[in-house]
């Protein structure tokens, strides 16, 4: 485990988002998050890589407790793409990518040779170094996307979080990032956390998912083991078939409907309405 | 990482600003009431002047242009990093109370605390500060909250009622002081470049020497915060400390320039943005272009101010509210 917290508590002032979270995370391997919206899954993201604060429990990152590692410390441990990024306007993707080695500098910051050729692999891996002097504003959402993640590469971290990295990108593009993000687990042996929304990327991409529910683990485990029916039905109250991606062999979901217990109350509402019309 | 071609326009722009500052102090000491003809600068500047060439332009002129040129120099800074603190082309110290604070901390110091005249001059940036420093702290508190952390907008806000409510506060000093001061209170509330010999440049200039290099040492620290707070604590900065520290440096700097020339605004405002539209939004890049446009902008509103507006003159924080004011709404609309 590269990565535990136990008995995690945050809260967004009064309100508990997550209570009692017991997580680990698997060294080199990709772990994805899924879970409705507001369960606590991109707060718990944050609150790992020490954007939000927690009130109690412990987050253990290589044996010690992150609460003991000095900000630019982490920094070099830990990189955090967030889901939505300021426009940063006026900067060449170079430059952007570039910033992936604050931890690194003394404040002068003055790029070392080092630095350097971090900054052009980050470029090359993913493919962005054709654009290294254009403006980030003049690159479409997929290559921008690409250039956040080549920033989160400079930074030479073993884990990288991600925050909905598929987020407004159209199929292919989505595809071409989480690709990427593969390759980088697989080639470079970094560990990937990542929160997504499209079980069937999750299962395709995973291997580890945790399923979360109101601020709590629900299942966590292999794809087989979490993509199922009841695990679905649990967290986002659907009925889900599950089949088999023939592309992959991973567990799939063919189609889905809101769950019976939802449409039950929609019933009962009903017919409390028509026996209500019937009897006057 | 930068494209060769931007940093070759950056240095050109620069050139060019020292070109228009040496042209600008040239006119600054020609045009005057004295007349000097265009022929004789030359040689008294390399000591071939009459006694009385010399006094008007060794003593008189020359520190004015100096302290006019340092003073727009540090507001530009202090206002390129409330700009990038608050991620809002409408912050300048002006604007949001610190140089109201400083004014306040002045009045009071020269009013009710007696020093010797000769350290007088010395001491007056100190109490700027402080009056500056403890506005900021009580206009940052106040945009600070638990759950969000700090808000710009917020900070903004408060502080254009911060600077409103100590400007009354200053009127209630001035009513209670007696007349001859008023009119050295009254003076530094106008901008009137007040202390224009040679020890207000020493006063000045030592705050000038560190704080401006240590602005542009920060360059990095602001092209950061301005990618969010979620990259910046991503990146490894901590951010809470390094907007305490810009914003101290912010204050330092504007309360050191108005301690000197009194009370000027929107010089913070207009340089930092014309360098932006110039050069772009990099720190490393357009900073040393608004310190400069900042430094060249006040010393022409006191040239146009004093000199074409002779005998009496116009303060040159006049003038520069009479160009800046209408730049300001213009930059409302806009946004």
């Amino acid at each position: 485990m590269i990565l535990t917290t136990k008995d995690l508590n945050i809260a967004y002032g009064d309100n508990l988002v997550v209570k009692d979270l017991n997580i680990d995370i698997p060294e080199h391997k990709t772990t994805i998050i899924i879970g409705a919206n507001g369960s606590g899954k991109s707060t718990m993201l944050k609150t790992i890589s020490r954007i939000i604060p927690y009130q109690s429990g412990k987050i253990i990152l290589n044996g010690n407790d992150i609460s003991n590692f000095d900000t630019k410390e982490l920094a070099k441990k830990l990189s955090i793409l967030p889901q939505s990024q300021e426009i940063a306007d006026g900067l060449t993707v170079g430059e952007l990518v570039s910033y992936g080695r604050f931890p690194y500098q003394s404040s002068l910051g003055r790029l070392s040779e080092h630095d350097y050729q971090v900054i052009n692999w980050a470029l090359k891996v993913t493919g962005t170094d054709v654009f290294k002097y254009r403006l980030i504003d003049s690159l479409s959402g997929g290559q921008r996307q690409r250039v956040w993640i080549a920033m989160a590469l400079a930074q030479e971290t073993e884990t990288i979080f991600l925050d909905e990295p598929t987020t407004y990108l159209d199929l292919a593009h989505q595809l071409e990032v989480l690709k990427l993000l593969d390759n980088l687990n697989k080639k470079q042996a970094r560990t990937i956390v990542m929160v997504l929304h499209d079980l069937n990327q999750a299962a395709r991409f995973a291997d580890y998912i945790i399923a979360m529910k109101s601020g709590k683990v629900i299942k966590a485990g292999k794809p087989e083991a979490v993509i199922s029916a009841e695990v679905l039905k649990e967290i986002f109250n659907i009925e889900a078939i599950i089949g088999q991606d023939p592309l992959t062999g991973k567990p799939m979901c063919i189609s889905y409907n809101i769950a019976e217990g939802a449409d039950k109350n929609e019933k009962e509402k009903y017919s409390d309405y028509t026996n209500a019309v019937s009897n006057f | 990482m930068i494209d060769p071609a931007i940093i070759k326009k950056q240095r050109l722009i620069i050139l060019t600003l020292f070109l228009t500052i040496l042209i600008t102090s040239l006119l600054n000491l020609i045009i005057a009431n004295s007349t000097l003809s265009i022929k004789r600068i030359i040689p008294i500047l390399f000591g071939q002047g009459t006694f009385k060439e010399n006094f008007v332009i060794f003593s008189i002129r020359l520190p004015r242009i100096i302290i006019t040129l340092l003073a727009g120099m540090a507001l530009a800074a202090a206002g390129s990093i409330l700009q990038s603190l608050t991620r809002n082309d409408l912050a300048d110290p002006g604007i949001i109370g610190i140089n109201s604070g400083a004014g306040f901390a002045v009045a009071l110091f020269f009013l009710y605390f007696p020093v010797q005249a000769g350290k007088f001059i010395y001491f007056l940036p100190l109490a700027a500060f402080t009056g500056a420093l403890v506005t900021a702290i009580l206009i940052y508190l106040f945009s600070y909250n638990k759950n969000n952390g700090f808000q710009a907008i917020k900070l903004i806000l408060i502080g254009v009622g911060f600077s409103t409510a100590l400007s009354g506060a200053m009127i209630v000093l001035i009513s209670s002081a007696d007349k001859t001061k008023v009119e050295f209170i009254s003076r530094w509330l106008a901008g009137d470049i007040w202390g224009t010999d040679w020890s207000f440049v020493l006063a000045i200039l030592p705050w000038i020497l560190v704080l401006l290099p240590l602005v542009l040492y920060k360059s990095n620290s602001l092209n950061i915060l301005a990618l969010g707070n979620e990259v910046a604590v991503g990146l490894g900065m901590n951010i809470k400390k390094e907007q305490i520290n810009l914003l101290i440096i912010a204050v330092a700097l504007a309360a050191s320039a108005v301690s000197i020339t009194g009370g000027i605004a929107f010089i913070g405002l207009m340089a930092p943005h014309i360098a932006k539209s110039l050069i772009g939004k990099r720190n490393q890049l357009y900073l040393p272009v608004a310190i400069l446009t900042g430094g060249w902008l006040l010393l022409l509103a006191d040239t146009i101010g004093k000199n074409i507006f002779a005998p009496q003159g116009i303060a040159a924080g006049i003038m520069v509210a009479i160009i800046g004011a209408p730049y300001f709404i213009y930059l409302i609309t806009v946004n």
